[in-house]
């Protein structure tokens, strides 16, 4: 899989490098900023870009710029944004302009080679991928009555892995059932959240986007 | 050493009696000869006239702006005396020449003292009439005609030594005397005519102070100009009844003049006995105190403004004002060698000013009154402005510090703990176990960095505004929090923040209930004013007290309000937050 990071500490830059080189990661360039993402994207046309969300000029959002510029110039390429706030809004926001090949994880996972490969290999195979920490959170939270709560408690179990980027067949084996039934509780999921028919993969992105912003 | 005003026109009064109670005795002894006449009734018409003129003419001289008015009023004074004398008998040499020079002096100065009365500024031109009849006065009908006058060969041999005699020359006397009496009518009718006009331009009140002096004044010339016309066909001039007559009502019109001086102080002490009423009754508002001053001048615009300790100008309200137009004349009010207030009133009244003076020492009491009001509103306003700063400086450094927090230490514990994996995966086991211990603790340190950021200022509230921070404060909050309403947009930072901090004390202590309810925030307003309602069911009237005694001071530094209202156990807070500044 060939790889670009933006990152504009040189420090973390590297050690990311390093790391997804061992992981078997093709790293196949680096920049510290937009506008050199942006140009680095059009040379390489990578399969995933990872992607500091804070970056120069304005250490605001250039991450989520950059995942919406990508989409609509290199439709083919996947975001993977890192970032340190462990809060939905960056999520749903590129969720919503990013839909699918694409990741919210926090920062400080990143160390573990595993998880960033996971994370990475699920991006490229299609899937959005939202931090584990941000869904137990909203999975969490204290909220008034909404359409989340028709689904039943296997529903809405299925729901977050289905946010945190799995797919059917990994949910089964996560939760040990069979394929048949993970598939009719997604169709249940879909149904309850009002989810028009449409391509299974905008389903799952709408499905999480309703999850995030519930 | 400083002379007072009082001893000044006193000395000079009584110079003036002494010098009319002596012409006056003269006169006496040669009625016939004496212009004015020399019985009781006429000397007491002279003398009065000239001992007011005099006393009113030192006292205005006294003031700024009336200098040269007073002066040629006092002059004027002498000069009646100067004529009072007999053209012939007059006793001593020095008497009997002064008189021969000065005798046509009086109505000159008069006319002279009504064009330099200030109703209107005086300019150049007037000047040069000015300088013109008192020309015609002096030097041809003075001086020139007493150097040719021999008073022998006119035939008086009782008349002592024309001391300014250059030459006997009747016929030339008879001449210059001719062309005198034309120059005289000239001059006296240039004079009244310029005066009138100018007293017609004058403003009201001017014009109301000031008429008997510069009418005075024009009579007096005018009255000098019949006297030339009556003497210009006679084939030799001499005294008759006619000329005496016009000469002694000259003299009741410098009176009338003097007698204007006197009435004006009158008026003045008038006004100021009124002022004086207005601020005892009570202590006046400013307004009431303006309009009594601007009465006195008769200039409604008039402005009443206070100095501060800084040198700043403030209006009543304590709101600052600019500095005086140059347009504007200024009167400076100040207790204890400090200024503490500023009349500013138009310009061309200035020659009212004495009974602005009055009125404002009537009303010192009640100016300082106002004074210390309006500088005790303009501190509050000051100290109001400097606590809203404040509060927008902590929230810009609380912003600060969130960045710093979290683009610089943050990201460089991530790092630490990418290294530390790194070397972790690279080491023998036991080594491996320290270094994950160790990559352990970078993690636990960087959560608790992040909930401290996070607590220091929100960066979904920096980020988004107040409906992004409170969405995401939602997503943590121990009770259910519902967002309602789309809020007016970005509003300024400290205002922002003063209502997230009392959205999220609220959802604090509502978590620390036995048994927590939804909160409901709806967030409303305009760009000019941010108003967020929040109600819940499962706050009582104490957690409701402590939730708005915990944001009073932010909002209220921010000129905003915050109201608590607890009914049926269900809480209600609303604070509205203008967004101006």
């Amino acid at each position: 899989m060939r790889v670009v990071i933006a990152e504009d500490m040189a420090l973390l830059r590297e050690g990311l490098t390093r790391l997804l080189d061992e992981a078997g990661f093709d790293v196949v360039g680096g920049a510290g900023d937009l506008p050199g993402l942006l140009e680095l994207v059009n040379k390489t046309a990578p399969d995933v870009a990872l992607v500091d969300i804070k970056m120069p000029p304005t250490h605001t959002d250039e991450g989520l710029q950059a995942a919406a510029i990508i989409r609509e110039r290199h439709p083919d390429t996947g975001v993977l944004l890192l970032s340190s706030y462990l809060e939905s809004r960056y999520a749903s926001s590129l969720l919503e302009s990013h839909p699918a090949s694409s990741g919210y994880l926090l920062k400080e996972r990143v160390y573990d080679p595993a998880v960033l490969a996971d994370a990475l290999e699920r991006v490229y195979a299609g899937q959005c991928v939202v931090d584990p920490a941000i869904v137990s959170q909203l999975l969490s939270r204290r909220r008034q009555r909404g359409p989340l709560d028709e689904l039943t408690e296997r529903e809405r179990e299925i729901l977050a892995l289905m946010a945190e980027g799995h797919s059917n067949h990994a949910i089964c084996g996560q939760l040990v059932i069979s394929p048949r039934t993970v598939e009719s509780h997604v169709r249940s999921v879909f149904m309850k959240l009002g989810i028009p028919e449409s391509s299974d993969s905008s389903r799952r992105v709408l499905a999480v986007l309703t999850f995030l912003q519930a | 050493m400083k002379v007072r005003p009082r001893f000044v026109v006193l000395a000079g009064v009584l110079l003036v009696l002494a010098l009319g109670v002596a012409t006056s005795r003269v006169a006496a002894e040669h009625p016939d000869a004496a212009l004015g006449g020399g019985d009781l009734a006429e000397s007491i018409i002279q003398v009065g006239a000239a001992v007011a003129a005099a006393a009113a003419g030192l006292r205005m001289a006294l003031d700024r702006g009336l200098a040269a008015c007073g002066m040629l009023l006092a002059l004027t004074g002498l000069a009646i005396l100067l004529a009072q004398l007999p053209a012939q008998d007059s006793g001593s040499a020095s008497l009997f020449t002064a008189a021969l020079v000065g005798a046509q002096l009086a109505p000159f100065l008069a006319g002279s003292a009504a064009l330099a009365c200030p109703v209107v500024p005086v300019r150049r031109p007037d000047w040069a009439i000015i300088a013109v009849s008192l020309a015609v006065a002096v030097v041809i009908r003075g001086l020139l005609s007493a150097a040719v006058f021999d008073p022998q060969a006119a035939g008086c041999f009782t008349c002592p030594a024309n001391l300014v005699e250059v030459r006997s020359d009747p016929g030339l006397y008879a001449a210059l005397g001719q062309w005198g009496l034309v120059l005289t009518i000239v001059a006296g009718v240039g004079l009244a005519a310029r005066a009138g006009w100018r007293l017609a331009r004058a403003p009201r009140i001017l014009r109301l102070i000031y008429a008997p002096i510069v009418v005075g004044g024009m009579a007096a010339a005018l009255l000098a100009v019949a006297a030339a016309v009556h003497t210009l066909p006679l084939p030799t001039p001499e005294i008759d009844p006619a000329l005496r007559t016009l000469w002694l009502a000259m003299c009741c019109c410098v009176a009338v003049m003097a007698g204007d001086v006197a009435a004006g102080r009158l008026r003045a002490g008038w006004l100021a006995g009124k002022v004086s009423q207005a601020v005892l009754a009570a202590l006046p508002d400013p307004e009431s105190l303006r309009r009594a001053l601007a009465d006195s001048i008769d200039d409604p615009d008039l402005a009443l403004v206070f100095l501060r300790d800084d040198g700043t100008v403030v209006d009543a309200d304590g709101v600052q004002v600019s500095g005086a137009d140059h347009e504007l004349a200024v009167i400076r009010v100040t207790r204890a060698d400090s200024a503490v207030a500023e009349i500013r009133y138009r310009a061309d009244l200035a020659g009212a000013s004495h009974q602005l003076m009055a009125a404002v020492r009537a009303g010192g009491l009640a100016i300082e009154h106002v004074a210390a009001g309006a500088r005790l509103r303009a501190e509050l306003a000051d100290l109001a402005r400097s606590r809203q700063r404040i509060v927008e400086l902590g929230d810009a450094e609380r912003q600060r510090l969130e960045r710093d927090l979290h683009d610089g230490a943050q990201q460089r514990l991530i790092a630490l703990q990418m290294l530390l994996q790194m070397a972790s995966s690279a080491a023998s086991p036991p080594l491996n176990a320290s270094y994950t211990t160790a990559r352990k603790a970078v993690g636990a340190a960087l959560e608790e960095l992040r909930d401290l950021a996070h607590g220091i200022y929100p960066a979904a509230l920096a980020d988004g505004g107040l409906r992004t921070g409170l969405v995401t404060l939602a997503e943590t909050s121990p009770v259910p929090l519902v967002i309602d309403g789309p809020g007016p947009g970005r509003t300024p930072a400290a205002v922002e923040a003063a209502a997230y901090r009392l959205v999220a004390d609220a959802v604090r202590i509502a978590g620390q209930a036995a048994s927590p309810e939804t909160i409901t925030v709806t967030i409303g307003g305009s760009a000019d004013r941010l108003c967020v309602r929040l109600s819940a069911a499962g706050l009582d009237q104490a957690a409701g007290e402590q939730i708005v005694a915990g944001a009073r001071d932010r909002i209220v530094a921010l000129d905003g309000s915050v109201t608590l209202a607890t009914t049926h156990a269900k809480t209600t807070i609303e604070t509205a937050i203008p967004c101006g500044s």
